[in-house]
């Protein structure tokens, strides 16, 4: 189960709302590689993980993640606060507007409603720890990119610290995997799927 | 800032530091030196948790109900609290 507890995993204090800001850093919250893909891939994929620290990491990242979830939309909601219908039309946030008004909806900066599509649950663990890896990188490039974008330190800071949480998840699976290839057939990886053939383990 | 952000900025900086160590023994199990840093560590945040708790507001569900829970401000909110 999860409870919840009441505070950030970081602080988010944002003088100056900015429509622009916000559909640019929304896309962590339900984009291709934002922070709700993450969640659910990685609590998704520990259920066919066959190793004791695979289950505690993927559980881990995966809750840390729902944290991360959290403060993006912190950041989008206090960007959004206290709009006049004129800073909206002029940010050009009226296309999301339209639809969501100030909600802090699941989409791309582009718009694009969050699918699970954006994921991966494969049963295997070479393939889903790899694509843990790449997740994290893409999430990292995402944050680079919001970096290039925003000058506000308020904004800045708390996506700072996100970045680095990316780098961190990376390391933690790339440690995960060489842990898994450990315990496998060490002439050939594929030899059978620990996820599925337990009896082989 | 408030002696309640800051207050909250120590509880949240002891719990990542604690945090960052349970993400390592998840793949390091077997490092006991890192073991009883993050006991350390657990100690130190569990008492400023406790600290923070009693002076302001409960963090969890479970330490709280009613009006002492849905007092705001609510953690996406920036509004300075009144506690």
């Amino acid at each position: 189960m999860f409870s919840y507890e009441k505070r950030l995993q970081f602080p988010v204090k944002i003088k100056n709302p900015n429509p622009k800001y916000a559909q640019i850093v929304i896309s962590q919250y339900g984009g291709p590689d934002g922070e709700l893909g993450a969640s659910l891939r990685y609590l998704s994929q520990r259920f066919a993980m066959p190793f004791d620290e695979l289950k505690g990491l993927l559980t881990d990242i995966g809750t840390e993640e729902l944290g991360h979830l959290e403060m993006i939309g912190a950041i989008v909601y206090q960007l959004t606060r206290n709009l006049s219908e004129d800073e909206i039309k002029r940010a050009g946030f009226d296309a999301y507007f339209v639809d969501h008004t100030t909600g802090v909806y699941p989409s791309s900066a582009a718009g694009v409603p969050f699918t699970a599509s954006y994921i991966q649950s494969k049963g295997d663990i070479i393939t889903d720890l790899t694509e843990d890896l790449a997740a994290e990188q893409k999430a990292r490039t995402t944050y680079d990119n919001i970096l290039r974008l925003v000058d506000d330190p308020d904004v800045r800071e708390p996506i700072k610290f996100l970045r680095a949480r990316e780098i961190v998840h990376f390391q933690r699976f790339g440690e995960g995997l060489r842990l898994a290839t450990d315990r496998l057939n060490e002439k050939n990886f594929y030899a059978f799927n620990p996820s599925f053939d337990k009896n082989c383990l | 800032m408030t002696k309640r952000e800051a207050m909250l900025r120590n509880l949240g900086a002891a719990q990542f530091a604690l945090w960052e160590m349970h993400l390592y023994l998840d793949t390091h199990p077997w490092d006991l030196q890192m073991v009883e840093a993050h006991n350390r560590a657990s100690t130190k945040y569990k008492a400023l948790r406790a600290e923070f708790e009693d002076k302001f507001c409960p963090l969890t569900a479970a330490n709280a109900q009613g009006v002492e829970w849905l007092k705001g401000p609510w953690p996406w909110e920036n509004e300075e609290c009144d506690c």
